[in-house]
């Protein structure tokens, strides 16, 4: 008798897990996973998502949470390498067992932590990978929030290039990660089919690379019109200040990546003239009310962070986060992890003001009610005496790229 | 594409003084102390933030601060020295080279704990706007760093042949116990070997640190330094230089003659193709040794 009294209360406790692990259980904070790279190349991606969201969580926490419940925040290091990705996910999904995870990773690791999360039935927010290979895992269980679709920021790209520049020819300098390659093939494809304009030489970097000079030179001799750069900042930043160096003066458009003021400081003056894509509503050093009090806000969280922070991926996640406990109020106080997707799928051109009186609007507006790819809209900026300055309005792409409706979506 | 040849050249150099920089740092100490310094990417990153320190703090002009970073990177060194590899000097080389690459590792966490892996920026005072020669572009801040090489080179063969610690370090490197007892003292010279690669470490760290940025990846330049310090002969001085302004000028034909991604191995196919043909590098001597 004595072990089928024992048997009944393994298999309490084994229900008791297992119920814990899809209903958030009202007396306990709801545990969150982060992932992003916060150490090597990339590690300022992961570094600024993270401190973005944990300055929101800091407020949300502060108003009183979500229906009385605190949200904490687990935060791993994937190192941007989709093989610690995966260790990653599985540990947030089957041993702390988390509600949710907000993604602040790169393109290739985002992939794989949605893929994970698929499989784990775990919302998945992604607010900073753009692969187009993010949404085509097309689950229910995976949203990107903040960033913007390759697929778009590329029409995007692809009509400022073909209407607002007067070039004939292109080269294109990129990095080899996963976001940039994609995006480079895309856009070089684009121009070519709607506005002619030739592809001359293509050159590609590894993140961490310190000289460009072979690139450069082989770009310098194919003179062309326009230089496009696709990558992450910090080496973008080191190979601006080489093309210049060598004698290149061809104007240079860079991706979303590079409005960073960390770009600024370290290509210096050879930075002048660049033009970047840019996402969020605000910006680095934005004189605007709403980035003057989040800049505010984040300096006396971080103050010993340097100039250039936060940067748009600080932004992205802090309104990424928000979005999130957005969700997680409209699922209800006894939400399971399905409620959650439910609820985040109504949410339809939102900004992280409504219904947070204490938050900073500093993203895009949000929707998810039609497609999990929460925003659309891009802008334009320019360098213009050592400072971004915008040059077109955020605008969705004509033509937008179709994303699949969410009743398609797979549980 | 015969015509950037020349453009090739130079920027070669400039890229191969930065790898010799690092590979002379290498060779100092492997030739005083037979150990494979992993640690020398480091000392590369620890002179950048030191600089960035002098700069953004202590509000040093750069010049200066290159002279503070020399010797907070010595310092630096015989720290080291002493608390990590002095306890090891009777173990087995291979537990020293374990050692350095701990040490490695170590030193780039505990920046990253201190200011995380948030990219910085110094700027240097020596003009990046670059000059056109005969269609080949230089800026002063590259010019810059080859006479800094030149220097060094210049400095470190009057001090091997005349100054009386120089040639204690060459008795060492040729048999530590003949050294011992002719009254050298060898652990001395070990220190000074460290504290000598590291502070050329830190100089090539406050001299990239302009023109890349600083963040705790820094040390990558170590590999190419690696490849030139071993092409050179890894206990030659001239051999680390020519190594370096080898892979230099190596890579950027690589890069516009084949293509940019074999750019990244061109160094490591002469590496194999050097240890394959003279196991001893360009400039090294085999070394017999009685068993």
């Amino acid at each position: 008798m004595k072990i089928f009294i024992k048997l009944a209360n393994v298999f309490a406790l084994v229900i008791a897990a297992l119920s814990t692990s899809t209903v958030a259980n009202a007396a306990e904070d709801i545990l969150i996973g982060y992932h992003g790279p916060m150490t090597g190349p990339a590690s300022w991606v992961g570094l600024g998502g993270r401190d973005g969201a944990l300055l929101a969580l800091e407020e949300i926490n502060a108003a009183g949470g979500v229906h009385g419940r605190m949200i904490k925040m687990i935060s791993y290091d994937d190192g941007a390498k989709p093989s610690e990705a995966e260790a990653v996910a599985k540990k947030m999904i089957s041993s702390d067992k988390v509600f949710a995870i907000l993604g602040g990773g790169v393109s290739a690791v985002a992939i794989v932590v949605g893929n994970e999360a698929a499989r784990g039935k775990t919302p998945y927010v992604n607010g900073s990978g753009a692969s187009p290979k993010i949404m085509d895992i097309k689950s229910r269980w995976v949203f990107s929030g903040a960033t913007i679709d390759v697929r778009d920021i590329a029409e995007s790209e692809a009509a400022f290039i073909g209407e607002a520049l007067d070039v004939k020819n292109v080269a294109i300098m990129s990095a080899t990660d996963e976001f940039s390659q994609v995006l480079a093939s895309t856009v070089t494809t684009l121009i070519k089919d709607r506005y002619n304009i030739d592809l001359l030489t293509r050159e590609t970097y590894n993140p961490g690379d310190t000289d460009f000079s072979a690139q450069w030179i082989k770009i310098r001799k194919s003179n062309p019109d326009l230089i496009l750069m696709f990558g992450l900042y910090v080496e973008a930043a080191r190979a601006i200040r080489q093309a210049r160096e060598l004698g290149i003066k061809t104007l240079i458009k860079g991706d979303t990546s590079m409005m960073n003021n960390g770009l600024l400081t370290i290509a210096g003056p050879a930075a002048e003239g660049l033009i970047a894509t840019y996402i969020p509503a605000y910006f680095n050093g934005d004189p605007s009310p709403p980035m003057v009090e989040f800049e505010a806000r984040y300096k006396a969280k971080y103050p010993s962070y340097p100039e250039d922070r936060p940067n748009y991926v600080d932004v992205f996640n802090y309104g990424t986060m928000y979005a999130l406990a957005e969700g997680l109020k409209r699922a209800g106080p006894d939400a399971t992890q399905k409620d959650l997707v439910l609820a985040l799928e109504t949410i339809e051109e939102w900004n992280a003001t409504d219904g947070w009186a204490g938050a900073v609007n500093v993203i895009q507006p949000l929707s998810f009610n039609q497609s999990h790819n929460g925003n659309r809209r891009m802008s334009h900026f320019r360098v213009v005496n050592g400072a971004f300055a915008k040059i077109t309005d955020f605008v969705e792409p004509v033509p937008s790229t179709k994303f699949p409706a969410n009743e398609t979506l797979d549980w | 594409m015969i015509d950037v040849i020349p453009q090739l050249i130079v920027s070669g150099i400039a890229a191969g003084s930065l790898y010799a920089l690092v590979g002379i740092g290498l060779v100092l100490i492997y030739k005083a102390t037979e150990i494979v310094n992993f640690a020398q990417g480091e000392s590369v990153t620890v002179g950048a933030y030191i600089g960035w320190l002098f700069i953004t703090e202590a509000h040093l002009p750069y010049l200066p601060a290159i002279l503070a970073v020399i010797v907070c990177s010595a310092l630096f060194g015989l720290i080291v020295e002493r608390v990590a590899y002095r306890p090891l000097i009777k173990s087995p080389p291979f537990t020293v080279i374990l050692a350095t690459l701990a040490v490695g590792i170590m030193v780039k966490n505990i920046i990253r704990l201190i200011w995380q892996d948030t990219p910085r920026g110094i700027s240097g005072s020596i003009s990046a706007t670059p000059m056109e020669i005969w269609g080949v572009y230089i800026t002063p801040e590259r010019i810059a760093i080859m006479l800094v090489l030149a220097v060094v080179v210049g400095i470190l063969a009057v001090f091997f042949r005349y100054a009386k610690l120089g040639k204690a370090m060459r008795a060492t490197a040729q048999s530590q116990d003949a050294a011992a007892l002719m009254g050298i003292s060898v652990s001395g010279i070990f220190s000074v070997s460290w504290a000598m690669g590291s502070a050329l470490g830190g100089l090539a760290g406050i001299l990239i640190a302009p023109i890349v940025g600083i963040n705790t990846e820094l040390g990558v330049v170590l590999i190419p330094g690696f490849v030139a310090a071993i092409v050179g002969g890894f206990s030659s001085i001239p051999g680390a230089v020519v190594g370096g302004i080898t892979i230099g000028i190596l890579e950027n034909f690589a890069g516009v003659f084949v293509s940019s991604t074999f750019k990244q191995v061109i160094s490591f196919i002469v590496l194999i193709v050097v240890l394959m043909i003279k196991p001893s590098g360009l400039f090294g001597k085999p070394i017999r040794k009685m068993v």
